[in-house]
């Protein structure tokens, strides 16, 4: 086997995955002192929000109360490194959405990493891990110029589908019912003035008529959010399959596209303010909603968002609905807006994962109930549970002490120290 | 090492840009159980995940009227035509532009139609090599490791990297050619041509550079989709593009470069006034990295002379065209003397010593030079086309890829409309 020329390195805190909580893992671990590393397969981070083009920070606000600001931290340097460079997207878009240009999300990551002295390894793939009994030692990396074996104190994974997990050997979960895949795509030259609320409203008729004509394409929404006046990004496709699976995933990837395909033309026929519209980019890659979730020390329910319960061991708060984008034929608007929950606590140990050592999970896959994850999924969540990882991670790392047995107080002082929100008190306005 | 599936096939291809398509549907519609893997959710390479859109080198460079590949090249270009999906005609005349988004849906249909199993998400990580075979490659994914143990792997993998895991003879010069992150701006104004606009990005970015305010760039050179757009080769990084740190230090620097660009733009060319980022390449272009020693290797001479040879499979046309990593910034000369369209050998595809293994595309066997020219996607994929093609010949008829008979090799392409010299 070919050794790349970094084999070998060792470092604090080693994370995997530079989507929204990678990215906010790692700057939180450098900041918090430790030589961190952050791996992402592809050559730009931020991972959903700009590979799947969803590009909205979505439970960054509360749903509830859509003025207040409940995660803070790593997400609120992200949002101004954006604003700073003029990378926010148009007002006239959906209340409870942060709607940010992918492009400057890019950019914005790359340099909130330098800035924090992050060593980031882009086009780098985790493909195994180093273990000693149960305790995780290191991660195998497949790069370019060969395979690098990376020793560290610490890793955080944070792929969205726990593939480092699943690697170590977490014993994680697969509901039978995944969520729904969805290509995102992006239309240009759309009339110009129409709001999203008109254009939302637009494409709903134009599809329910289609169906109703026979022209029958599942799908979810039609959901818009905007970048630009004249630009539109359409949420609206909708297939299914196992996204871990390579023959699911390569199958669902194809069928979205046609999907798109037959989609736009709908839109492009039924709604006027679309009829001289073209498709001006498609997804990077699927959004994929759900795939493996572990199971950690503590498992998130929906009992627990609906209640409100607190946690002593708190690190975030969640804010988005619950929100299951069903796979049973189901067409259209799924309920989930119009109850949302008030902001509620995710406690630390959802992050620990059971049976393994020295590994933490961040983002989609943390421990929750199929309920409870269509809340927690989401990219401004996300962050927040990232933020946390990684400072845990830090900590753990200049320490004697595991990331089972951290004290849980010094990772709150820190992460308050890092400007994150853990209770509604600090929640601030927008 | 733990393996989760394992597959068989007759050809394995690695890497699905534009040399990938053309093996991949060669061996498939010739018979051979054929599996192809592709990093990205999509084909179509580097025309589509680094936005470089245009199929270089399928037209002759010194009578651009005329094309200088046939079969699948072809096939893909009157499909991308069927969609709708080729660019406006104010672009330069040696390009054929079309835009990303339809190619990755022409590749997904020509795949889909010829009975080819492709894996999505899916990279060759390994390959394990046995005396002269290379006999399985492990691929990475998001379950874990799959061991694929095909009879003829054909790497286009662009970096050779199937063929470098497997220990075969590469060579790498020691000045690569520099990458670039293309990107593609909305919001233009006035109906300028590219012509006039390219001229104007020039100007601008010749000055602005001499006040020491602009970052090391090419060019610019500009090609178009769609009305009110444009996309930009500008941006110039230096590195080796199989070098993880050299890549990941290009992608960040790209994107800043890319701001920086597009500010001179704006403030100096009246028409980008308005002008902001639709969106940038998924990924750095990669012009030139590990190229692979076949059986025979093609030089600056073979292009420029237009030499014949005995087997050839393909024909290239693109100028010799070396982006310089000197330091030089601006227009290099290469496309006021393109060469006469000449002949590509079939044993620029044959990796040297391993019996099962083949080159396509970028990294296939030429100089430093020659490879200025063979690089490009028509080229590419021309060049897949016959890999894929030898390689079901070879796998249907339980033979070596060196014993099929050069003649029954040409007829064959000759039947899928292949142009092995001009007058086809």
């Amino acid at each position: 086997m070919l050794r790349s020329k970094l084999d070998g390195r060792e470092f604090d805190v080693i994370v995997c995955g530079g989507g929204s909580a990678g990215t906010a893992a790692a700057c939180s671990a450098a900041k918090a002192g430790a030589n961190t590393l952050l791996l992402e397969r592809l050559g730009f981070c931020g991972g959903t929000p700009v590979a799947a083009m969803i590009h909205t920070l979505d439970a960054v606000r509360s749903c509830e109360d859509t003025s207040l600001v409940v995660v803070g931290g790593y997400a609120r340097d992200l949002i101004d490194e954006v604003h700073a460079m003029g990378g926010h997207a148009t007002r006239d878009n959906p209340d409870e959405a942060l709607s940010l240009h992918p492009e400057f999300m890019k950019i914005a990551a790359d340099r909130l990493l330098e800035r924090a002295g992050v060593r980031t390894l882009y086009h780098a793939t985790a493909i195994d891990t180093l273990m000693q009994g149960n305790r995780l030692t290191g991660v195998e990396v497949a790069l370019r110029d060969g395979r690098a074996q990376f020793r560290t104190r610490c890793a955080v994974d944070a792929t969205g589908d726990a593939e480092i997990a699943n690697f170590a050997g977490v014993k994680w979960t697969l509901d039978e019912e995944l969520q729904a895949l969805t290509y995102h795509f992006r239309l240009g030259n759309v009339a110009p003035g129409v709001t999203w609320r008109d254009l939302e409203e637009g494409c709903r008729v134009a599809m329910q008529k289609a169906d109703e004509q026979g022209n029958r394409v599942p799908y979810g929404g039609p959901w818009v959010i905007r970048l630009t006046d004249q630009e539109v990004s359409i949420n609206a496709t909708r297939v299914y399959g196992n996204p871990i699976h390579p023959e699911d995933l390569s199958a669902a990837e194809q069928q979205a596209r046609e999907s798109m395909l037959a989609i736009w033309r709908i839109l492009r026929d039924g709604v006027p303010a679309l009829r001289d519209s073209y498709i001006l980019s498609g997804a990077t890659e699927l959004h994929v909603r759900e795939s493996r979730k572990i199971l950690g020390e503590y498992m998130l329910t929906e009992e627990d968002i609906l209640a409100r319960r607190s946690f002593p061991d708190v690190i975030a708060l969640g804010a988005w609905p619950i929100d299951i984008h069903p796979t049973d034929g189901y067409i259209g608007v799924h309920p989930h807006k119009d109850n949302p929950p008030q902001p509620y606590q995710i406690p630390y140990r959802c992050l620990v994962p059971l049976d393994v050592d020295q590994l933490l999970v961040a983002g989609r896959p943390i421990s929750t109930s199929h309920r409870a994850h269509g809340s927690t999924r989401v990219p401004g969540t996300s962050m927040a549970t990232g933020q946390a990882a990684g400072i845990a991670a830090a900590i753990s790392a200049q320490s004697a002490i595991t990331v089972r047995d951290l004290d849980v107080r010094k990772l709150q002082q820190e992460l308050l120290r890092q400007n994150a929100i853990l209770s509604l008190d600090q929640a601030v306005a927008r | 090492m733990r393996i989760a599936e394992r597959r068989e096939c007759d050809v394995l291809v690695c890497g699905g840009g534009a040399a990938g398509l053309g093996a991949t549907l060669a061996a498939a519609r010739n018979g051979a159980r054929t599996i192809l893997l592709e990093r990205h959710g999509f084909c179509g390479g580097i025309c589509v995940s680094s936005l470089v859109h245009s199929f270089d080198g399928a037209r002759n460079c010194r009578d651009n009227g005329q094309f200088v590949v046939g079969g699948i090249p072809r096939e893909v270009i009157a499909r991308l035509d069927r969609i709708h999906g080729l660019a406006l005609d104010d672009n330069p005349p040696e390009t054929l532009n079309f835009d990303p988004e339809a190619l990755k849906r022409v590749s997904d249909q020509l795949l889909r139609e010829a009975g080819v199993t492709l894996y999505y998400h899916l990279f060759a990580a390994e390959a394990v090599r046995e005396g002269d075979r290379v006999v399985a490659v492990v691929a990475a994914g998001k379950e874990g490791l799959w061991e694929i143990r095909p009879s003829i792997i054909i790497d286009t993998t662009g970096d050779g990297d199937v063929s470098y895991f497997a220990g075969a003879q590469y060579e790498k010069d020691s000045m690569l050619q520099t990458m670039s992150q293309h990107f593609r701006l909305g919001g233009l104004t006035g109906n300028r041509n590219w012509e006039a606009l390219e001229r104007d990005c020039r100007r601008a970015m010749d000055r602005v550079y001499a006040e020491g305010r602009a970052p090391k760039y090419g060019g610019p050179w500009l090609i178009r989709i769609r009305p009110g757009e444009v996309t930009c080769n500008c941006t110039r990084l230096y590195g080796d593009g199989t070098k993880t740190e050299d890549l990941s230090r290009a992608e960040t620097q790209g994107r800043e470069d890319m701001m920086g660009i597009l500010e001179i733009f704006r403030r100096d060319i009246p028409d980008f006034r308005s002008a902001y980022v639709l969106v940038s390449g998924n990924e750095i272009g990669v012009r030139e990295t590990r190229r692979i020693v076949g059986d025979y290797q093609i030089s600056a001479a073979d292009v420029l002379e237009c030499r014949s040879q005995p087997d050839p499979i393909a024909l290239g046309s693109w100028p010799i065209d070396i982006h310089p990593a000197d330091g030089r910034v601006g227009v290099h000369p290469h496309k006021e003397n393109p060469p006469a369209p000449y002949p590509i050998p079939l044993r620029a595809l044959l990796a040297k010593g391993v019996a099962n293994l083949m080159v396509a595309g970028r990294c296939l066997s030429a100089t430093h030079e020659a490879h200025g020219s063979t690089r490009v996607s028509g080229t590419a994929m021309a060049t897949g086309e016959a890999c894929g093609t030898l390689a079901a010949l070879a796998a249907l008829g339980r033979r070596e890829l060196r014993e099929v008979p050069y003649p029954d090799l040409a007829a064959q392409l000759l039947c899928q409309g292949v142009m092995l010299d001009l007058h086809a």
